[in-house]
C-alpha cells in the first residue's frame, strides 16, 4: 500500500488529459456539427434564391414576350386596317353619285367593324371579360369552345366541381385560367395533340385539375422540362396561389399534369 | 530551470494577451467581454501577489480560497448576461450560496495552509454546467461557430475547468508528491491557463471584426 499516494499522481494526470481530450473532441464535433448545419441550410438558402430568380426571370420574359405579342396584333391587324381606312378615307372624293357614297359608307364601316373587333379581341386576351363577370368555368368553357370551333384540337371538358370554382377568388382563377391556357397553347403548339382533356374535381377542400393530351409528351427528364419558361410561368402562378402540380414523365403517352389547388372561400 | 522560468514567467505573461488585445478594442467591448477583461485584470493581480508571497516564504492557500470567491462571482456574471430576468435571478442566489459556502469552508474546515478542494471543484462543476448550459442554446444559431465571440470565450473557460477539475479535487496531495509530479501537474495546468488566455484573446480580437454582412 506504500506506492497508494504515486497511483494517485498519476490517476490525477490521466484524469486531466482524459478531461481535456473529451472535451476537446465534445467541442471539436459540436464546431463541426454547427458549421455544418449551416453549411447546409446556407446550401438550401442558395437553391431556393436561385429558384425564385428563375421564376421571377420567367415571369418577366414572358411579359415581354406578352407585350410583343400585343405590339405586333395591335401593329398587324388594328395599325394595318387603319391605314387601309385611312387611304380609302383620303381617295375618296365626294360627288354626287349616291352608289359611291353608300360603297364607301359601307366600306368603311365594314372596316371599322373589323377594328373593334379585333380590339375587342386583344382586349379579352389581355383580361377575359367572361372571367371576370361569369367565373372560371365559363371562361374555360368558351376558351375551349372557341379552339374546339377553330378544328387546332379537340377538348373534352369534363367539369365536377362547378360550385367550388363559382367561390374561388377573382386572383386564384385568373392564375388557373392562365396555366390552362398556357398548357392548351403548349399543347397546340409542340405536342401535335389531336385530343385533351381537362377533368375538375372537388377532393375535400382542394380542387383537382387533371389535364391530358395525346400528344409526343414530355422527355423523359422532367426536371429539364421544369426550366423551360412555359412550365416556370405555371409554377409561379400556381406558388402564388398556394397550389401545387406534378408531371408524369409520359413520353410517348402524350402529357398529363395534376394540380392540386386549396379553395379559400372568397368572403 | 526551464519549468521555473516557463510557471514564473512565461505563462503570467500569456495573460497579457487578451488584456492588450482588450485595451486596445476596449470600445468594441460587448458587456459580458468586459466582465471577462475585469476578470483579466483581477486573475493577473493575484498572480502577481501570489509570486511575491511565494518569493517572501508566505503560505498562499487563503489568496485561493479568496481567488475562488471572485473567479465564480466574475465568470457567473459573465454568464448571467446571456439568460433573462427570471434565470439571471437563480443564478444571483448561486453566486450568493457559493460565496457563503467559501467563507465557513475557509473559517471551519479547510482553513489556513490547505487549498479549498472542496469549494475548487464545485465552482469547477457550476462553471462546467453555465458552460454547457451556453453550448446547449447556441445550437440554433445561423453564424459560423468561429464567428462568434463568446464561443472561443466559453471554449476557454470549458477547457480549463474541464481539464484542471481532477487537480483541483487532488490539490492537497500533490502537496506532498514528488518534484517530477508537481512539475508535471502544474505544467499541464499553466499550459491549460495559457490555452485559456489565447482563445480569450482569440475572443476579445474578432470582436472588432464582427461585422454583420449581407449574403445579397
Amino acid at each position: 500500500m506504500q506506492n497508494t499516494p504515486d497511483n494517485i499522481y498519476i490517476l490525477v494526470i490521466l484524469g486531466m488529459a482524459g478531461t481535456f481530450l473529451l472535451v476537446a473532441s465534445f467541442i471539436f464535433f459540436s464546431i463541426r456539427n454547427q458549421n455544418k448545419l449551416l453549411r447546409q441550410r446556407q446550401d438550401f438558402q442558395q437553391a431556393q434564391i436561385e429558384h425564385q430568380k428563375e421564376l421571377l426571370r420567367a415571369v418577366i420574359e414572358s411579359q415581354e414576350a406578352e407585350r410583343k405579342r400585343i405590339g405586333q396584333d395591335l401593329h398587324d391587324d388594328v395599325g394595318t386596317t387603319a391605314s387601309g381606312l385611312r387611304l380609302l378615307i383620303e381617295m375618296f372624293k365626294p360627288g354626287d353619285d349616291i352608289k359611291a357614297n353608300q360603297d364607301f359608307t359601307q366600306s368603311t364601316k365594314t372596316i371599322i367593324d373589323k377594328i373593334v373587333k379585333d380590339v375587342r379581341n386583344i382586349s379579352h386576351n389581355l383580361s377575359p371579360s367572361t372571367l371576370r363577370y361569369y367565373g372560371l368555368a365559363a371562361a374555360i368553357n368558351e376558351h375551349c369552345t372557341i379552339i374546339n370551333q377553330s378544328g387546332k384540337l379537340e377538348i373534352a371538358l369534363a367539369n365536377n366541381a362547378e360550385q367550388a370554382l363559382g367561390k374561388l377568388p377573382l386572383q386564384t382563377s385568373t392564375a388557373l385560367y392562365r396555366v390552362l391556357e398556357e398548357l392548351l397553347n403548349n399543347t397546340i403548339k409542340h405536342s401535335g395533340a389531336s385530343k385533351a382533356s381537362i377533368n375538375l374535381n372537388m377532393v375535400n377542400d382542394t380542387l383537382h385539375i387533371e389535364y391530358t393530351d395525346n400528344g409526343k409528351g414530355l422527355t423523359a427528364d422532367v426536371e429539364l422540362v421544369k426550366k423551360g419558361m412555359g412550365m416556370q410561368n405555371i409554377e409561379s402562378r400556381l406558388l402564388n396561389i398556394n397550389a401545387v402540380y406534378t408531371l408524369d414523365p409520359y413520353a410517348g403517352k402524350g402529357f398529363r399534369i395534376k394540380i392540386e389547388c386549396p379553395v379559400i372561400e372568397q368572403l | 530551470m526551464l519549468y521555473q522560468i516557463y510557471v514564473t514567467y512565461i505563462v503570467p505573461l500569456t495573460i497579457l494577451i487578451p488584456v492588450l488585445i482588450a485595451l486596445k478594442n476596449y470600445r468594441f467591448l460587448t458587456k459580458p467581454l468586459k466582465t471577462i477583461f475585469w476578470f483579466l485584470i483581477f486573475s493577473g493581480t493575484a498572480n502577481v501577489i501570489n509570486l511575491i508571497l511565494i518569493s517572501s516564504h508566505h503560505y498562499t492557500a487563503t489568496l485561493f480560497h479568496i481567488y475562488t470567491i471572485f473567479e465564480f462571482l466574475f465568470i457567473s456574471l459573465f454568464y448571467n448576461q446571456f439568460y433573462s430576468k427570471k434565470y439571471q435571478n437563480i443564478i444571483y442566489v448561486i453566486i450568493s450560496g457559493f460565496t457563503v459556502l467559501c467563507i465557513v469552508n475557509y473559517l471551519f474546515i479547510q482553513n489556513k495552509i490547505e487549498f479549498n478542494t472542496y469549494t475548487r471543484p464545485l465552482e469547477a462543476i457550476i462553471i462546467i454546467i453555465y458552460s454547457m448550459l451556453y453550448i446547449l442554446n447556441q445550437h440554433n444559431d445561423e453564424q459560423n461557430w468561429g464567428d462568434h465571440i463568446y464561443n472561443w470565450i466559453n471554449t476557454g473557460i470549458l477547457l480549463y475547468f474541464a481539464s484542471c477539475l481532477f487537480m483541483f479535487i487532488f490539490s492537497n496531495y500533490l502537496i506532498n508528491a514528488e518534484r517530477s509530479v508537481t512539475m508535471a501537474v502544474w505544467s499541464a495546468h499553466d499550459t491549460l491557463l495559457a490555452l485559456q488566455y489565447i482563445l480569450f484573446a482569440v475572443g476579445f480580437y474578432k470582436c472588432k471584426t464582427h461585422r454583420i454582412t449581407s449574403t445579397y
